[in-house]
């Protein structure tokens, strides 16, 4: 993709641009679910509207366009199912909406947990309207602890990004989502929770996180993996904008750790079509005449959006590159 | 096939009938030869004539003509515009007839639709074709000043441009790989530089080039839309010479002359842009020193008469794009090269005044390479190289026989080897390499018969016949994949192997070709055409424009031959002794087996090995429209008016819920307005205005979050349709005055003389961030390319 956008900017030098009005017919919004079953957690669904393309949007918006009251029900492969809670002020304040890794849900299980190797079907009806999904949860191919260190940017050892080794399972089609969440020794910009990191995890900078062992199946081979851009982050948010120092496609500091902040590495095994839909992400809204627009690979019949089914690892560091 | 056989028999019959009833009187054979009585050059289209017969016929593209009459005198006549014409007595058999012809004195570089003879658009049976002279091209306002044979294309009825300043044309709804585009018979598979924005043809080097949009004839096959047949200049066989010019981002330079004097002669032409060395000193003070693009191209060909019947070419063509890309701050350097090359060897044989034969011999080549590395200190470094290509050798052999005036019967083979790397993988990593590639190999042929037969005076009938067929074969691999994605286990559950030549699929059928043309009178007739045929190659894009990347991919056990049938009609009338022309055509047109990638395919993402065209879809067009066309071709005004209303749909099961939809490129109305002024002996004004529909385009539908990412739901394909297209170019040429033996000429020109801003393409642009205290706006933005583009270029001859 990077030298799509080169060729994009390229075009942008010489052409000039202008706003335009576009008038876009109304369709009436669909059910959009963000739901994740992750092993050893509850399931945690949001159930959403979608809304109008230019309406001006922010996260009240979000937090009003939720769907309540809807009969949320997972069944597993195991023959367990259960009727998901909803989430109020009372079990959830202040909003009334609970905390993914990643996002907010509405609706959580309180029986199920998930598990690997177990398929969950998800089903959703709210008056007339059905929406349903199937995810299972891979076995996790984990990342070697031992092998995580962090080395310092070439030009600026005031900056660090990670080094991890992976021995990839001999069975091709093993699916990574690689996250971060960051307590930063500036202090976090977007910490309600009031626990010094931020809320939420964002994933690596990289293919948004998303890989998969297409060329690499069954290798033991090391990378590097930048720290990712939260949804509430300009980019280059954490040093002022020097130009000099930029690559011009990324700004300033994003995907690097200041050295010395606090690390949660999120890594997860990834199941195959829910992994599809965030790695087509990438392709939704190519800016330029050199993509077509695509829609994202969705799993959700009925309405849009994806219900994951993951297993993670959480490790705990400390961004310190040791000279070796 | 009832029909198709039928029709078959029918041709057989005519042909045996025929060949019979004519060959009984005396007959004496003439042919011979149309040639520049200054350089020698063979000329393709002239008109041969003898008037006291009422019976005429023009020169190949060899020059070559041939006439079989009953014994007596005659007077033969030639005449060719910019020529002067020329007579030869004849009373007995000779096949080495040759006309010098003499460059008319005055200045003659109309803007013309020049069908050669002058009323050739009336009297012949062709429907739907177009020939061009490339001194027309010369005088045409252009872009940056760089002469485009495939723009001036794009200014005629049926045929449309894709984007702004793009060189891809578009016929009568036909995608961008449905262009026969050949270049001395070799087949040239991505015919523009710099992504689209000019041609790879380098004028200087081109003699003619003819477009058949409507009925091609049987001896062309293999694409369902249209042939551009481009022929290179042999090269002045009388004395050396050279052309060249001066641009703003390309300089050119023709060199010709004759290896022996009369029998032999070469042309070699090379073009190179410099806007790369015009700009490394500003680049090498940034960060992305090294960062660079040019082109170059180089075209060559040489001739030998080796006897009084035979004849060799062979003619050369070399291009590359190479587009740099250095970011020292991320250790990263990109290198991308693509582009074509094409060798053909060709041999003119007379067997006898009624039977000329060419046998070719051509390799093609088209290649497309990305090759990136990743060198940062602490790191292993990162080598990736990714390629696509294909490759043809080509063995053709092409018969004229010409038993009797009213019978021009052409006949041949064609044999293509083809190998394909539709995409390719290879990288290393930290002393890790890997590799993935998977070529394609294919075996396509055809057999035809096309006989031109003048019924009476005022019917001519034109039928062929062509078979086509293409095997692919091995060594392949087929991955057959199942659908789970379940916990990402399996996904190849299959993997099919054919070893070398081992066939994997075979495919093959009839295509016939037939037109008619009756004539009312001297100055109006009637045409009508039918064709039916297969195209064994596609090209695919992920791209809503052109790009080097997009990849051909031949027919396959997984995608078939896309099919095609269009019937066209038209009526033309000329006035004014010919000064004025006109033609009203309709035309129909369905094909079937069209490909598009499958909606949600995700370029460079598969579970394992995979075979590109297992993410391919299926599916049927439909075109139909009118043309109408308008010249004046002589006179110190002349220019043309070209009209095209059509309707281009795309019908896909698995795409836009299996609903019609617009193609891309689909534009109701289409206008071109070519005018040209001789202001004087030295001074010529030329001017162009276009006017188009915009372009179609799928536009958002709703929007929705998802972890905090805003996603877009899109609409219906192409159901949006920007603003119309329409810009005015306008040129002045000054010929300097004549030295001894050096011309000399400037050329001022300003594209988009009133600076319209035309839609390239929209994007929506989020502002703001969730959770920020702003709101988050999505803005359609609409980016125009090129405003207002004066550029001056010198050209001189010597």
């Amino acid at each position: 993709m990077k030298k799509i956008k080169i060729l994009f900017i390229l075009i942008l030098l010489i052409s000039c641009t202008k706003e335009i009005d576009i008038r876009i017919p109304s369709t009436g919004a669909q059910f959009v679910v963000n739901g994740y079953i992750e092993n050893g957690q509850p399931a945690k669904i949001l159930i959403t509207r979608s809304l109008p393309y230019f309406d001006p949007l922010n996260l009240e918006n979000v937090v009003s366009s939720s769907v309540r009251d809807a009969q949320v029900k997972i069944s597993s492969s195991n023959g367990v199912s259960e009727i998901l809670s909803q989430t109020n002020t009372t079990s959830h304040p202040p909003i009334g909406l609970g905390l993914s890794d990643t996002w907010y849900f509405n609706y959580y299980s309180e029986v199920i947990l998930g598990e690997e190797g177990v398929t969950y079907d998800l089903e959703i009806i709210k008056n007339d309207t059905i929406v349903s999904s199937k995810t299972t949860i891979p076995k996790l191919a984990p990342i070697s602890v031992d092998s995580l260190r962090f080395l310092y940017r070439a030009d600026d050892s005031s900056y660090c990004y990670m080094l991890g080794h992976l021995n990839d399972p001999d069975t091709i089609g093993n699916c990574y989502r690689v996250f971060s969440k960051t307590k930063p020794i500036w202090g976090s910009t977007f910490d309600l929770n009031n626990d010094s990191f931020d809320d939420f995890y964002m994933s690596m900078l990289e293919q948004d996180g998303n890989f998969t062992d297409e060329y690499v199946n069954g290798w033991n081979f090391s990378f590097p993996m930048y720290k990712g851009r939260g949804f509430w982050q300009e980019w280059g948010l954490q040093e002022s904008y020097d130009s000099e120092e930029v690559d011009g496609t990324t700004a300033a500091t994003t995907g690097f750790w200041n050295v010395g902040d606090s690390v949660i590495l999120k890594w997860s095994s990834w199941d195959r079509s829910s992994w599809d839909f965030w790695y087509s992400l990438a392709f939704n809204n190519p800016a330029g005449p050199f993509g077509a627009p695509s829609d994202a690979n969705s799993n959700i019949s009925g309405g849009l959006g994806v219900f994951s089914g993951t297993s993670s690892q959480y490790i705990e560091l400390i961004a310190q590159p040791v000279l070796e | 096939m009832q029909n198709i056989l039928g029709f078959k028999k029918y041709i057989i019959v005519a042909l045996l009938t025929c060949s019979i009833s004519f060959s009984q009187n005396q007959k004496i054979n003439i042919s011979g030869y149309v040639k520049s009585n200054d350089s020698g050059e063979t000329l393709i289209g002239a008109n041969v004539v003898i008037k006291s017969l009422k019976i005429g016929c023009t020169t190949n593209n060899y020059g070559f003509f041939s006439f079989s009459l009953d014994s007596a005198d005659y007077l033969l006549e030639t005449s060719y515009i910019g020529y002067e014409n020329q007579s030869i007595s004849i009373s007995k058999s000779s096949n080495d007839v040759i006309f010098n012809l003499k460059p008319t004195s005055y200045i003659t570089d109309e803007v013309t639709i020049k069908a050669k003879k002058e009323d050739a658009n009336i009297k012949n049976a062709d429907i739907g074709k177009i020939e061009i002279d490339v001194e027309q091209v010369d005088q045409i306002p252009v872009l940056m000043g760089e002469k485009d044979i495939l723009k001036t294309i794009q200014l005629l009825p049926g045929v449309q441009s894709g984007s702004e300043g793009s060189s891809g044309f578009y016929v009568r709804g036909g995608g961008p790989d449905q262009n026969l585009i050949l270049l001395d018979e070799a087949v040239v598979y991505n015919a523009s530089h710099l992504f689209g924005f000019f041609s790879v043809f380098n004028s200087d080097a081109i003699n003619n080039m003819d477009l058949i949009k409507g009925t091609m004839p049987a001896n062309y096959g293999g694409r369902l839309s249209s042939v551009l047949d481009i022929n290179m200049k042999d090269g002045n066989n009388k004395k050396y010479g050279a052309t060249g010019g001066i641009g703003l981002i390309s300089s050119k330079l023709t060199i010709e002359g004759p290896i022996k004097k009369d029998t032999s002669s070469f042309i070699i032409s090379g073009r190179r842009t410099y806007f790369d060395v015009l700009a490394k000193p500003f680049i090498d003070t940034t960060a992305f020193s090294g960062s660079s693009y040019f082109f170059y191209d180089l075209t060559t060909k040489a001739n030998y008469q080796l006897s009084k019947k035979d004849k060799l070419f062979i003619s050369g063509y070399f291009g590359r794009d190479v587009f740099n890309f250095n970011s020292d701050d991320w250790g990263f350097k990109m290198n991308m090269p693509w582009g074509n090359a094409t060798a053909s060897l060709r041999w003119n044989h007379l067997f006898s005044s009624k039977l000329f034969m060419n046998t070719s011999l051509i390799f093609s080549d088209y290649k497309y390479e990305l090759n990136m590395t990743q060198d940062l200190d602490s790191l292993p470094t990162t080598e990736t190289s990714l390629f696509s290509g294909i490759r043809d050798w080509n063995l053709k052999n092409d018969f004229s026989y010409y038993p009797n005036p009213k019978h021009k019967i052409k006949f041949g083979s064609n044999y293509v080897f083809h190998k394909f790397n539709p995409t390719s993988f290879s990288g290393s990593y930290d002393n890790l390499d890997l590799e993935q590639i998977i070529n394609y190999y294919a075996h396509e042929y055809g057999v035809y018969v096309n006989d031109e037969f003048d019924v009476n005076d005022r019917l001519l009938l034109n039928f062929g016949l062509r078979y086509s067929g293409f095997t692919q074969v091995g060594p392949f691999e087929r991955q057959v994949k199942d659908n789970s994605g379940q916990i990402g286990q399996v996904s190849t559950d299959t993997t099919i192997i054919y070893g070398k030549g081992e066939i994997v699929e075979m495919y093959g059928g009839f295509e016939p070709r037939f037109s008619l043309r009756y004539l009312f009178n001297e100055s109006s007739s009637l045409k009508f055409g039918f064709i039916q045929n297969y195209q064994y190659l596609h090209l695919t894009s992920v791209a809503s424009s052109s790009l080097p990347t997009d990849v051909w991919l031949p027919s396959s056990d997984v995608v078939q031959p896309q099919f095609g049938r269009q019937i066209s009609l038209g009526y033309f009338k000329n006035f004014s002794d010919n000064t004025y022309e006109t033609s009203f055509e309709l035309y129909y047109k369905k094909m079937k087996n069209l490909v598009e990638y499958n909606e949600g395919y995700m370029p460079g993402v598969s579970i394992g090995l995979d075979n590109i065209d297992n993410n391919l879809t299926f599916g049927d067009g439909k075109s139909y429209g009118f043309e109408i066309f308008s010249a004046k071709r002589r006179g110190n005004l002349n220019g043309w008016v070209g009209y095209t209303y059509s309707k281009t749909t795309r019908q896909f099961d698995n795409l836009n819920n299996g609903n019609w939809y617009y193609a891309k490129y689909d534009r109701p109305h289409d206008l071109s307005v070519v005018l040209n002024y001789q202001i004087s002996d030295r001074l010529n004004l030329s001017t162009v205005f276009v006017y188009a529909s915009g372009n179609s385009l799928t536009i958002p539908k709703s929007m929705y979050i998802i972890d905090g990412n805003l996603i877009t739901e899109w609409g219906d394909l192409n159901s949006y349709r920007m603003d119309p297209y329409h810009r005015m170019d306008v040129a002045l040429t000054l010929k300097n005055k004549p030295q001894k033996k050096f011309s000399s000429s400037w050329t001022l020109s300003v594209y988009n003389v009133y600076n319209r801003k035309n839609p390239y393409f929209i994007y929506f642009e989020t502002e703001g961030l969730l959770g920020g205290t702003e709101n988050v706006e999505i803005k359609a933005q609409q980016v125009s390319l090129f405003p207002i583009i004066p550029s001056i270029s010198w050209n001189f001859n010597f």
